[in-house]
């Protein structure tokens, strides 16, 4: 019964983890926006808990409990943080509106399906079918830090694409040894403590958080 | 033969007399849930009562269209009362009853509910019409695309085909692109149907209103004709949503107890999805016109996603 459900189930948050993404873009307010990546990490780590049941691995249970305390409340928490330091700001339009952003997304989703194809197919383990939806998100990741004009979501989608690129070890592979997985957490803590000071910085020189202010000349 | 008849017979009841009860109980709740202590259930059957009683007063300046509309948009809603697989998956119209054909009929009713809004020359109605075409023509692709995301994973577009083979399938819900056909379609359902995030159904403000300023020039037997049709929407949309997408207890055969069963399935989960749209309607607020295009492209996205995911993800 678990074995038939097994690979659906697995598409099923992945798909729901690539959902959040796509809502991250039609989402306006900063709060909103680190509440949809808790929401993102919540479902990849219930992925890695589920894939670690299957495959009766106690590492990657291991795994998938550090990544729900790091990424659903540690990180989620110091980026609200940064949002209550930063105060109000005002809305300013993206590079891309929502509407053309949500379609070229879709392109994207369509694209990594085409590239993972072969990998899908040579892949034997019953998680191969989500390899493209979790391409998918680190294509989206990208996309994201290049469209937004504000500094904290591009910081959000450099997260979300760290998921993405967690998410395609563990379809592809069951997930890369224990030890490595808490390095590469640590690097992404320590990247995410230094980018909310560096936020704040740029706040405070340029009274605004949107990176295109960073270009001109202050005297 | 007669049973089949039979049966058709009851889903037009059903959908006609059941549809005032539906936009009363979704209006009571409502108004619990914003604390207020809100009007029978029963009050929709009193407006139509009384509407239909009071004089039906008519511009000189309007033309044909104007009076035949209201009759056109209440027997489409009954045709297409025909056609969706309510009680049992053997409908005698079924034959007829293909998807597209009913999303045509419907929009055929909004095309000329446009039409007498602009009819009257009034400036309400005008501006009423233009709203209403702006949001059928962004809600018509995903429309189409969620509907072909249902359609590939069958290989038909027939109603009674769908949900048959939907029934049949029980791991239907862990299905990413049957849930992703189901989110696009049900904001497509809230935009067709004008409620909250894109029409306000309980104002007449100038400003927002979409569907009742289209309507504003009707009065006496056109008025009820029309309120009562756009219950009938909202019931039809209701039902295809749960029939579709959470397909069982549909009967596949025409004997009593089956079809008792699905009656039962049906008021459970065409009144679980009202209770839905209750709360949804009361925790967000009304979008300014220039986001609708935002919130009907993001479904439309959904729809292509659910397409993709088909052809990619088994």
């Amino acid at each position: 019964m678990f074995v038939e459900i097994f690979p659906k189930l697995v598409n099923l948050l992945a798909s729901l983890a690539l959902g959040t993404a796509f809502l991250l873009i039609a989402r306006g307010d900063l709060r909103g926006q680190v509440r949809l990546f808790a929401a993102q990490s919540f479902f990849v780590s219930i992925l890695a808990a589920v894939i670690a049941v299957f495959a009766r691995s106690a590492e990657l249970f291991a795994v998938a409990l550090s990544l729900a305390l790091l990424k659903v409340f540690i990180i989620p928490g110091i980026l609200n943080r940064a949002v209550s330091r930063i105060g109000l700001q005002r809305a300013v339009a993206p590079y891309l509106g929502t509407p053309a952003a949500l379609f070229v997304c879709g392109v994207l989703v369509a694209i990594a399906f085409y590239v993972m194809a072969p990998i899908t197919t040579s892949n034997p383990l019953p998680t191969s079918d989500a390899v493209p939806v979790a391409f998918a998100g680190v294509l989206i990741g990208i996309f994201i830090t290049v469209i937004r004009r504000r500094a904290l979501t591009q910081i959000l989608g450099f997260l979300m694409l760290e998921n993405g690129i967690f998410l395609l070890a563990l379809l592809a592979t069951y997930g890369v040894p224990f030890i490595v997985e808490i390095g590469v957490f640590l690097d992404v803590l320590v990247a995410v403590l230094i980018m909310e000071v560096f936020i704040y910085r740029i706040k405070e020189n340029f009274d605004s958080i949107e990176v295109g202010e960073m270009g001109r000349l202050k005297g | 033969m007669t049973v089949s008849i039979l049966i058709e017979a009851i889903q037009l009841l059903i959908v006609a007399l059941g549809s005032p009860l539906l936009v009363g109980s979704m209006r009571k709740l409502k108004a619990r849930l914003q604390g207020r202590r809100g009007a029978s259930v029963f009050q929709p059957y009193r407006d139509l009562h009384k509407m239909l009683v009071k004089e039906a007063v008519i511009s000189e300046n309007t033309s044909w269209i104007f009076r035949f509309t209201p009759y056109l948009v209440a027997s489409v809603m009954l045709l297409s009362s025909l056609v969706v697989p309510m009680l049992s998956t053997r409908t005698p119209m079924g034959f007829t009853g293909n998807i597209i054909v009913l999303m045509y009929l419907l929009l055929l009713a909004t095309f000329f509910l446009a039409l007498a809004g602009l009819d009257a020359g009034s400036a309400f109605g005008g501006m009423g019409s233009s709203r209403e075409m702006i949001i059928a023509a962004l809600a018509e692709p995903t429309v189409m695309v969620a509907i072909f995301a249902i359609a590939l994973r069958v290989g038909t577009t027939s109603l009674d085909e769908i949900v048959r083979r939907g029934a049949d399938d029980s791991l239907l819900l862990l299905n990413p692109s049957h849930l992703l056909a189901f989110v696009a379609f049900f904001i497509v359902a809230l935009a067709e149907t004008g409620r909250l995030p894109v029409d306000n159904p309980a104002t007449h403000l100038e400003l927002t209103m979409i569907h009742e300023a289209m309507i504003l020039e009707y009065s006496g037997r056109h008025l009820a004709l029309i309120e009562w049709a756009g219950g009938m929407k909202l019931f039809l949309f209701l039902t295809l949503l749960s029939n579709l997408f959470f397909p069982w207890g549909v009967a596949s055969a025409l004997e009593p107890l089956p079809v008792a069963t699905a009656f039962a399935a049906l008021a459970l989960k065409v009144s679980g999805l009202a209770a839905a749209v209750a709360i949804l309607e009361t925790s967000i607020a009304k979008l300014r016109l220039f986001r609708v295009p935002e919130l009907l492209s993001g479904s439309f996205t959904l729809a292509l996603l659910a397409v993709i995911s088909f052809f990619f993800v088994r």
